[in-house]
């Protein structure tokens, strides 16, 4: 499968924007932005994006829940999220991968590094 | 020839024949006149008194013939004394029984033969007076009765002759015994007067008859003193009485009366023991004749039995004693009683000022105690000086009255106005050190015999050893009110568990009444049932094993809140090892807690709050250095990298900060599962050829041997990775960093070998602490935390491991840590491969 779109959904204005210049200038993809797992929800829905990456830890809608909310809407259930979290026990991505996650990355990430690393996780699942 | 039979009395007849006391004796006048008499009443040429012996006839009187006897189976008599009345032989030569008889063929030719039986008083028959003829012929009945009447005559003579010798031996018997009477007295006399019992006898009006010898021995007086002026005035005053009371009863009618022990005083004054038998002596109406008392020294006796009840008193009087003090008139009476003196002084040593000083004074007299007490109560006594400062100095004893005591003043005046003087002073003993002395007056004169002086020092000993129980049970008492007093909870346990102790912050820490004993509780009620098994399986059998437990514990209060303590157990043995007590001391660490759990979060908030704004700048330099954003001269981006690197080590501190938090909390919560040794290399080195690779360090490893362990992978591999990254940052350019696996007895061994500059022996200690960098210098350059080693100890001996390192200065260190193995393998693939 190949990323053309992205979704990047975070809180923190300075965290999304570092990821969306990342997503934008080292990924050359198109990016759209959601501030909370509510805003995901609806953005996903119209801007169908080929991957997102969702932040784990957000007020309100966490990004567990989100995840429930973005499979139990049939406009978003087939779309691949990749979960952004703070420093993690191998346990916990399996956890993770179990919700029906497609990876994990953890912050604080290496913007350059960071397609990349997302490619690899969408190529895992195949084309 | 016919023999005659024997008498069917045979044995009690020839008895009565010894009895009589006839045969084989003299001839006599008497015997010889009846047998003359006989001969010529009847006519015969032979009259015999004959006596039938066991084996012949002796003729006590023979008239006609001059044997003097015959063998018994020829003897006519034999056959005469069968009968009852007089025997008569007409013819012997006509008579079968006798016509072969050699007494009938041969001389003295027998033909004719009468006898009659001669009888003993009891009526056996002894024997016969009988007449003989060499012709046949007869008796007429005249002769017939008068041979019958002499016979009666001989026994007669027979009878008599036995009473006369009874009298002669009654006689006799009485002359021996007035012979054995004398002796006798003589011996009693001796007796008498030898005996260490005195003997007296009294007349009826009380006068002294007689005093034996012993009056010298038990009084001092010679009998004759006693004879004359001494009475019953040496009785002692308060015994007098009781022993009238026993002569008048002796007197009243009692045959004999023993006197208790009472006092007399000897001639040289002192007084002795004595105890008295008084037996009457009284006449067929009754009167009495005399009194003989019987009275024995009892001296010894009453002084043994004195000294043993001293030492039963001084027991109880100790036993029922709290402080010296108090103890202390009791005590000096007691002694006193035993080494029979009147009053003392308990010195005491007051060891900040160094003197002696009056602990204490008693005596049997109310006045001389008091009198005592005035003179010596501010007396104080300095070591070494004067008598009882010597009796301090030496510890020795001093036995008898000295001047020097007598004449110290302020006491000096005791000898001369109240008749005291010092008989003796001991020092009190604990543990060799003299603690204080016992200083005993006597009025009158005494001697300390060897079972007084030994009885008084077994006092004194006892008095010491109250002194020791005293001072351990103040001891106990001020430990007491310390726990008492102390705001950490104290209880004592015996060794099955039940309490025999909780002080009183103990009570109020469970909520029990402050004013509940302090004994006899259920601690296992106090406690959660977690800590309650905790401390069965875990607290316990660690103290039992090590002697002492420290660590977390908790107990419920009364109203059922848990209070969570850090607390210490220690388990006391006895000699012989069993378990004398359990004693625990806990601190309430609520506070503790909360305090700690308010770190733990506020660490956890201000790490978050750290990392958002890290991962920006993390981010935004990154897509800097990138050149996303727009070029840089190559200076800018230096700078730009040092800041993105900088920022690195700042979130690996953090995450540090993190672990560390969560170990020391103990909330570090290990995934425990089977790893296999390859999986945890494999990761290991995963991450780490980059690392290497920037540092121009080649990685090695010699991984053949391999094992499955019990831990939590991710943890492992942290720790595997610390050590790795650690080699590498020390490791010089272009040298080897091997790792290397070693099992190790049922363990299992990760080494890492570097070949830096080494760690000094001195320094290794300090390598596992918390923010502990040998270098700061170095190792900030290395962009190292200080903490890695620190967590990895924590880590391994989390799984049960240990975790250390080998150095040699100038070569490099090998790090290592060991995890118990589950199962341990070994393959053959080459042991140094490049990773992979």
């Amino acid at each position: 499968m190949k990323i053309s779109k992205v979704l990047l959904v975070d809180d923190e204005p300075d965290i999304r924007r570092i990821a969306e210049l990342s997503l934008r200038a080292v990924g050359k993809w198109d990016v759209s932005l959601a501030s909370s797992g509510a805003e995901a929800l609806t953005v996903a829905a119209s801007y169908q994006p080929d991957v997102i990456l969702l932040d784990m830890m957000m007020p309100g809608m966490d990004g567990v829940t989100a995840l429930a909310q973005l499979r139990a809407q049939p406009e978003t259930a087939h779309i691949p999220v990749i979960f952004v979290t703070a420093k993690v026990q191998r346990q916990e991505v399996a956890e993770y991968l179990a919700l029906g996650a497609l990876g994990v990355v953890t912050k604080p990430f290496d913007p350059m590094a960071l397609p990349a690393e997302m490619r690899r996780l969408v190529e895992k699942v195949g084309p | 020839v016919k023999s005659a039979a024997r008498p069917e009395n045979e044995v009690a007849r020839l008895a009565s024949l010894r009895a009589a006391k006839l045969l084989d004796t003299a001839a006599e006048r008497e015997y010889d006149d009846v047998v003359t008499l006989a001969a010529k009443i009847c006519g015969t040429p032979i009259a015999l008194v004959s006596l039938v012996d066991d084996q012949r006839q002796w003729f006590k009187a023979r008239v006609g013939l001059d044997a003097t006897e015959t063998p018994r189976d020829v003897a006519f008599c034999a056959h005469a004394i069968l009968e009852d009345e007089v025997f008569i032989v007409g013819d012997a030569q006509q008579d079968d029984r006798f016509f072969d008889n050699t007494l009938v063929t041969s001389g003295p030719h027998v033909r004719f033969y009468a006898g009659a039986q001669l009888r003993a008083p009891d009526g056996n028959a002894l024997g016969t007076l009988c007449v003989i003829d060499r012709v046949p012929r007869s008796l007429d009945a005249e002769q017939r009765a008068a041979l019958e009447a002499l016979a009666r005559q001989v026994t007669s003579l027979i009878s008599l002759r036995s009473q006369a010798d009874e009298l002669r031996d009654a006689n006799r018997r009485l002359a021996k015994a007035a012979r054995d009477l004398a002796q006798s007295e003589e011996r009693f006399r001796l007796l008498v007067e030898q005996s260490t019992e005195m003997i007296i006898r009294y007349a009826p009006d009380g006068k002294r008859l007689y005093v034996s010898p012993a009056s010298r021995e038990l009084l001092g007086y010679e009998p004759e003193e006693m004879l004359g002026q001494i009475g019953f005035e040496i009785v002692h005053p308060d015994d007098a009485p009781a022993v009238m009371a026993a002569y008048a009863r002796a007197l009243g009618g009692e045959n004999l009366v023993s006197v208790a022990p009472y006092r007399s005083r000897r001639k040289d004054g002192r007084y002795g023991w004595f105890e008295t038998s008084v037996r009457v002596v009284r006449d067929e109406a009754g009167a009495v004749l005399e009194m003989q008392a019987t009275t024995r020294d009892v001296s010894a006796r009453k002084r043994s039995e004195r000294l043993l009840e001293a030492q039963h008193t001084m027991t109880r009087v100790l036993a029922e004693s709290d402080a010296l003090e108090q103890a202390t008139p009791l005590v000096v009476e007691t002694m006193c009683r035993a080494a029979g003196c009147d009053a003392g002084v308990i010195w005491e040593v007051d060891t900040p000022e160094g003197l002696l000083r009056c602990a204490g004074v008693g005596g049997l007299h109310a006045a001389d105690a008091a009198d005592l007490r005035a003179r010596t109560q501010d007396t104080k006594i300095a070591y070494g000086e004067g008598p009882l400062g010597r009796v301090w100095a030496t510890a020795t004893a001093s036995w008898g009255t000295t001047a020097e005591t007598d004449g110290e003043p302020p006491r000096s005046p005791l000898a001369t106005t109240r008749e005291l003087r010092a008989v003796f002073a001991l020092p009190l003993l604990v543990s060799g050190a003299v603690v204080g002395l016992v200083e005993i007056f006597g009025r009158t004169a005494q001697s300390t015999n060897k079972d007084v002086r030994a009885t008084v020092e077994a006092l004194c000993t006892q008095i010491g050893s109250f002194l020791v129980r005293l001072r351990a049970r103040e001891l106990e008492h001020r430990l007491v009110r310390v726990l008492e007093t102390t705001s950490d909870f104290v209880g004592i346990a015996d060794g099955r568990g039940r309490s025999i102790y909780l002080n009183r912050a103990g009570r109020r820490l469970l909520e029990i009444p402050e004013a509940a004993p302090i004994t006899d509780y259920r601690l296992e009620e106090y406690q959660p049932e977690w800590a309650n098994t905790f401390l069965k399986e875990v607290v316990v059998p660690r103290a039992m094993r090590d002697g002492t437990w420290s660590g977390e514990f908790s107990y419920r209060t009364t109203s059922g809140r848990e209070i969570p303590v850090s607390q210490v157990t220690i388990a006391e043995r006895r000699a012989r090892g069993t378990i004398a007590f359990f004693a625990s001391v806990a601190r309430d660490i609520t506070e503790m807690k909360k305090v700690e759990k308010l770190k733990s979060e506020f660490v956890s908030t201000v790490s978050h709050e750290l990392r958002t704004p890290l991962t920006s700048i993390r981010g935004a330099l990154g897509l800097l250095e990138g050149g996303v954003v727009g070029d840089l001269s190559a200076e800018a981006r230096e700078v730009v990298q040092i800041a993105r690197s900088n920022s690195e080590r700042l979130i690996r501190l953090i995450n540090d900060l993190l672990d560390l938090e969560k170990i020391e909390a103990g909330r570090l919560e290990l995934r425990l599962g089977e790893v296999s040794s390859r999986e945890i290399v494999r990761e290991a080195l995963s991450g780490m050829k980059a690392v290497a690779d920037g540092a121009a360090v080649r990685l090695e490893r010699d991984v053949t041997a391999e094992a499955t362990l019990r831990a939590d992978l991710d943890r492992v591999v942290q720790v595997l990775v610390n050590l790795l990254s650690n080699a590498v940052k020390f490791s010089p350019r272009d040298s080897t960093v091997l790792l290397r696996t070693v099992p190790r007895d049922g363990r299992f061994r990760f080494e890492v070998v570097d070949h830096g500059p080494g760690i000094p022996e001195a320094l290794r200690g300090k390598l596992f602490r918390k923010f502990q960098q040998l270098d700061g210098s170095d190792s900030r350059a290395k962009g190292g935390t200080g903490l890695g080693l620190s967590i990895s100890k924590a880590i391994v001996e989390q799984m049960g491991g240990t975790i250390g390192l080998d150095s040699v200065v100038g070569q490099g260190t090998t790090f290592w840590f060991e995890l118990p193995a589950a199962a341990v393998s070994a393959n053959a693939r080459a042991s140094s491969n490049p990773p992979g």
